[in-house]
């Protein structure tokens, strides 16, 4: 479930070239591959698709609704760059609603350990360091989490296949997937997974109680530097509460020369 | 101090000097032509026809994309080697020789290229054009004479369009209710004041940027003042390693939430809130290295703000009117003195750290009877600081520290403040977070301190829903552990459809008799409510 979103690791290239290799040669030994196996290599290969976009720039709108309708709406940008061997770094600039215009949001995202992530308060001029420990809250009111929107990573889940099913006419592997982080808001997962194109089409998350809590629909999927798949709509349904919201992006920039200096603390101070 | 200090940010102009363009780089843009050669792509292309322009990198790139389909193979990042990319026309430059009309002795030595390039592309050399002048085919010196013509008029309108510009602001209303008499006879019941707020903000194409930012607040109570200042007019223009601020500012430093006691750059606007987190715009340079071992800090203070002090009639008060135009410096320069400050900020994984260096007019004033008794003058002493503030951030712990030292020509005293800020997150299964804040507090000057936290613990609780609304609350008590004289605030926020906030606030001075510095406010509890549209 990597194209989830913004980002990517790729530390585990020898680990991931076996994999490979053994997806490829997953039709002869189809009947000795276990679920957690199999599971295990669909996501492998879905994150050996995406390595490589090197950086992005893009822009999100989210539509908050709730169960009467009404309705609220966020701005963000975000850039995000990958980097070799650890977590992406990833920059987002809020630009509504009005009263937090200004306010920036930065993590270097970490493959083993926590993340660094501090926020840019711009009336007071202050940079804060911030604990990266709650994942599982809403990000900015909304019905995805931070770990939702967060660097997706191989080794933050551990996986079983299911089935195979057909998910919006298309073939798709069901892959169970139990979170690794103990503070994560869920004890489970279920993604479907294009089978041709490697990327989640649909999300259900399950709470802490083990209950379904959500549904994510992932829709227009648009293919950036002949590679890089890349949803334009995430449309996510919180079935205990009736709320909903559609996370929108648009201006995709791949490869827009960003370099670490864009990522220093520093940065959002200057950002607008 | 303020010479080195000078030195310094001169230094560091010259080394974010221009990058001199390559002499295949020039030729290329005199003739609006690059000829591909290997391992050449669209990042290094960029890189080479703009050195010292990064931001439009990514302009230029999609613009070759746009002007020369032909030239990549299967994939936009594929260059065919070989290809003739016609350059965007806002690249052109004019030929040294067309502009002087004749060519100048040493031209065609300055258009050869360097050695280090010509070896490391011998294998492409001949797939380039040549660029000695006298060799250079007739036909490509006619297309930048059109292109000149043409380019002026767009070369203004991408000027036009390249310059972003944002505007936003607030303007909102506040109405505080004091729940005591007075313990003056001229303070009033009540304060209500409106606040505007506006930012114009102009960013060039090549990042370099404008802020403007002026502020006004009318006070409507009986003999309320009405103040305007500028917040901020801020020129700023940086590169990879650098950043250079010229204008008037705000400047933050600092990581515990009881006290800024390492915060120094701006003066308080003491008549905006007794919080002492509203500052007043500061004249400066700023100069900023940021490299990888950390991050260096020059600045050069101009101009002196003075500390607006309450009069009698306001509230709080001393009492006793403050008559600020009559303020004393120790500087023969008095505001004018050039105030100087470093600062040094490196992050170590968990551990962001700030070392902190200041040699100027003490934004504190001491406070002086005039001869006549009837007022107060403040007195502004020139002083220098050394300030360390540090934060260890591990899960949902934050352990801060700062700590100074101080000294000036009367007194010198060292302070220092330190805690946690723990979170337990998604309280009682519900989105909510739940913070607990500790600090203490320490001044070395006891009971001769100018604040009254000179043995203090803070306690806080620090409450957000994480609905859609930002909701939030912020509970603290500051005790003094030796006299007993205890702050109390809340403060809570909620935002009101998409453009509005709401904002509660509440302070209360209790057991204050023994603390004299805390019992000029033991009568002025208050109660205040502000509403703000933001645009």
């Amino acid at each position: 479930m990597h194209t989830t979103l913004v980002s990517r690791y790729k530390n585990r290239k020898l680990k991931a070239y076996l994999m490979v290799l053994l997806v490829a040669l997953a039709p002869l030994a189809a009947e000795a591959q276990s679920p957690e196996e199999k599971g295990l290599a669909i996501a492998l290969e879905a994150d050996r698709r995406d390595l490589g976009f090197n950086d992005f720039e893009a822009s999100m709108t989210m539509l908050l609704k709730n169960k009467k309708g009404d309705e609220s709406l966020r701005n963000i940008r975000m850039r995000t760059l990958e980097v070799e061997g650890d977590g992406d770094k990833s920059l987002s600039i809020f630009d509504q609603p009005a009263d937090v215009k200004g306010t920036a949001f930065l993590t270097h995202s970490h493959t083993s350990k926590p993340d660094d992530q501090w926020l840019y308060l711009p009336a007071l001029k202050r940079v804060k360091r911030i604990s990266s420990k709650n994942k599982s809250g809403p990000f900015m009111g909304s019905e995805f989490a931070y770990e939702d929107i967060s660097s997706q990573e191989v080794d933050k889940y551990t996986y079983k296949y299911l089935r195979d099913e057909d998910m919006d006419g298309r073939k798709s592997f069901v892959v169970e997937q139990y979170p690794t982080y103990k503070h994560s808001g869920y004890t489970r997962r279920i993604v479907w997974i294009d089978q041709e194109r490697y990327i989640p089409l649909q999300v259900e998350f399950y709470d802490r109680k083990n209950a379904h809590l959500k549904t994510l629909k992932m829709t227009d999927y648009q293919q950036y530097l002949d590679q890089y798949w890349r949803a334009g709509n995430m449309y996510m349904e919180n079935h205990q509460t009736g709320k909903t919201t559609l996370l929108t992006w648009s201006d995709y920039k791949f490869r827009t020369g960003l370099s670490d200096a864009d990522f220093r603390k520093n940065v959002l101070q200057r950002v607008r | 101090m303020p010479g080195a200090a000078y030195a310094a940010l001169l230094l560091l102009c010259f080394s974010g000097s221009a990058l001199a363009l390559d002499s295949y780089a020039r030729s290329a843009r005199e003739n609006g032509l690059w000829i591909v050669v290997r391992g050449d792509t669209l990042f290094s292309i960029a890189r080479r026809l703009l050195p010292d322009n990064r931001p439009a990198h990514a302009r230029i790139r999609a613009a070759l994309v746009d002007l020369n389909p032909d030239a990549f193979g299967t994939s936009a990042g594929e260059l065919r080697t070989g290809a003739a990319l016609r350059l965007p026309d806002e690249l052109h430059l004019e030929r040294p020789d067309a502009a002087a009309g004749q060519a100048e002795p040493g031209a065609g030595a300055a258009l050869q290229p360097p050695p280090n390039a010509a070896s490391t592309s011998t294998a492409a050399q001949p797939q380039r054009p040549s660029t000695d002048p006298q060799a250079a085919p007739p036909q490509p010196a006619l297309v930048p004479q059109v292109a000149a013509q043409t380019s002026v008029a767009e070369v203004e309108a991408i000027d036009e369009s390249s310059l972003q510009t944002r505007l936003s602001g607030n303007v909102s209303a506040r109405y505080a209710h004091f729940t005591q008499l007075p313990r003056f006879d001229t303070q009033p019941d009540n304060n209500s004041a409106v606040i505007g707020e506006v930012e114009y903000y102009i960013e060039a194409e090549s990042g370099s940027s404008f802020t403007f930012r002026p502020y006004v607040r009318a006070e409507l109570q009986d003999g309320g003042d009405t103040v305007f200042d500028i917040r901020e007019a801020m020129y700023l223009t940086f590169g990879d390693e650098w950043e250079l601020r010229a204008g008037i500012g705000k400047v933050f430093w600092g990581v515990t939430e009881s006290v800024h006691l390492v915060d120094i750059i701006n003066q308080t606007d003491f008549l905006e809130d007794v919080d002492r987190e509203e500052k007043l715009g500061q004249p400066m340079v700023q100069a900023s290295l940021l490299r990888d071992w950390g991050t260096l800090e020059f600045f050069l203070l101009p101009y002196f703000r003075v500390r607006q002090l309450p009069d009698s009639n306001d509230r709080p008060s001393f009492g006793i009117d403050v008559d600020n135009d009559a303020a004393q410096f120790e500087s023969k320069d008095a505001e004018n003195h050039l105030d100087a400050a470093l600062r040094y900020s490196q992050t170590f994984d968990e551990v962001d750290l700030g070392l902190s260096y200041f040699n100027g007019t003490s934004r504190d004033p001491r406070l002086f009877l005039n001869q006549n008794g009837n007022a107060l003058i403040p007195f502004y002493p020139l002083m220098e600081q050394v300030g360390l503030d540090v934060q260890y951030t591990s899960e949902a712990w934050l352990w801060k520290l700062e700590a100074i030292y101080r000294q000036d020509d009367i007194q010198s005293y060292s302070a220092a403040a330190g805690g946690f800020e723990y979170t337990f997150v998604g309280i009682f299964d519900s989105a909510h977070d739940l913070g607990a804040i500790g600090e203490y507090l320490y001044d070395e000057r006891g009971t001769e301190a100018t604040t009254p936290f000179q043995e203090d613990i803070l306690i806080g609780l620090r409450w957000a829903l994480n609905d859609e609304q930002s909701s939030e609350a912020l509970f603290g008590v500051i005790a003094d552990l030796g006299d007993g004289g205890q702050s109390i605030s809340l403060e809570a926020s909620r935002r009101l459809g998409d453009s509005f906030k709401l904002n509660l606030d509440a302070r209360s001075f209790i057991n204050t008799e023994n603390d004299p510095q805390l019992d000029l406010f033991s009568r002025d509890d208050f109660v205040r409510v502000e509403l703000g549209y933001f645009f």
